[in-house]
């Protein structure tokens, strides 16, 4: 719904598969990540369109997989190789883009702030960018993964107040197949997170531009409050459902309530705080 | 590899996923917000996943996510 707020059309990627997950599959085999990744490359390859994605994860595994085949001829062979046997070859036509980053640079942030129906002026906004998506920054080049500004802007495009914290740019502990590996020692990193931003004065809510960094922090608040006896209690959005809230859209319409952590609690978004009467309510 | 990375791999190499949507529950709430119960990715295209299977033959990767963690 944002993006066709935006007029920018969506495909659906007919057959794609995993990413693969860069944790799990990069750390263990090369080839076979690569090969997996380009499979789902060659999909939109043969559809002529770029690929973007709302996860960093995802990202890192397309966008690096793209790369490198197009830089590293004996890898490109050996994928090849495997791209061979079910008919299929990376021919490195495509583009692979971020959300975060095609909003910012195809729609651009006076065409996302013309959209804003519903500001969020009297909403404090952390946020949390992740990893993957901005680094290597020598390679990436998509922003300065020490200073981002990217991600900030197109969050205040929103209209919400950014409240900055020391451990902002920290992992949120779930990436690199830490949290399949160790729930806890994720959980860790997590905690240091919501504490570092309750030093910083809280907010009503902490932004990311990851689906498994929002899992991490939003089903992570009840994990923490198991292993560690210890309550948090922070809305989690996805920087493309604080563009729909901005937008104008009823929170029913892309589940902001079906959230991990609201199911598990049997809780709800703080509709208040998030400067909403209800799920429908226009803000105050 | 450890145990729950195994896990993780032979999932994909199952479902073609390594969250499936393996719960009606989801296919529900993908319902309540107006998109088809199933995606038009792996959950509906079982080639998808044989070609997978068919890359982890190839490249060893499914013998790799079978033996036993060192």
């Amino acid at each position: 719904m944002v993006f066709s707020d935006l007029d920018m059309e969506l495909l659906d990627m007919e057959g794609a598969t995993c990413c693969p997950a860069p944790g799990v599959f990069g750390s263990f085999d090369r080839v076979t990540w690569a090969s997996i990744a380009a499979r789902n490359l060659t999909i939109a390859e043969e559809g002529g369109h770029p690929i973007t994605t709302g996860c960093n994860g995802c990202f890192a595994s397309l966008w690096d997989a793209n790369y490198e085949l197009k830089h590293d001829d004996e890898l490109r062979d050996a994928v090849n190789e495997s791209l061979a046997e079910i008919d299929r070859e990376f021919k490195g036509t495509i583009e692979v883009w971020h959300y975060v980053d095609a909003l910012y640079s195809h729609a651009g942030l006076d065409k996302m702030r013309s959209k804003v129906t519903r500001p969020l002026t009297d909403v404090k906004m952390a946020l949390h960018p992740g990893c993957h998506w901005m680094r290597p920054k020598l390679i990436k080049q998509k922003d300065d993964s020490e200073r981002p500004h990217i991600f900030k802007d197109v969050c205040e495009a929103s209209g919400a107040t950014y409240v900055p914290y020391k451990d902002e740019l920290m992992c949120c502990g779930a990436g690199g197949a830490v949290r399949t590996a160790d729930v806890k020692i994720a959980l860790d990193f997590t905690k240091q997170k919501f504490d570092s931003l309750l030093e910083a004065g809280g907010a009503d809510m902490i932004v990311t531009p990851c689906p498994f960094c929002e899992l991490q922090l939003d089903l992570g608040q009840v994990e923490i409050q198991k292993y560690f006896d210890v309550e948090y209690n922070f809305d989690i959005l996805h920087v493309v459902e604080l563009l729909a809230l901005a937008f104008g859209h009823d929170a029913d319409e892309f589940g902001l309530a079906t959230h991990l952590q609201y199911l598990q609690r049997k809780s709800e978004p703080n509709w208040q705080r998030l400067g909403m009467k209800t799920s429908h309510a226009e803000i105050e | 590899m450890l145990v729950p990375h195994q896990k993780t791999a032979l999932k994909v190499l199952e479902a073609g996923h390594a969250v499936p949507l393996d719960k009606e529950s989801w296919e529900n709430l993908r319902e309540k917000v107006g998109i088809e119960r199933i995606p038009p990715n792996a959950s509906s295209h079982p080639e998808a996943i044989e070609e997978i299977r068919k890359i982890a033959r190839k490249t060893g990767f499914d013998k790799l996510v079978k033996s036993k963690e060192e």
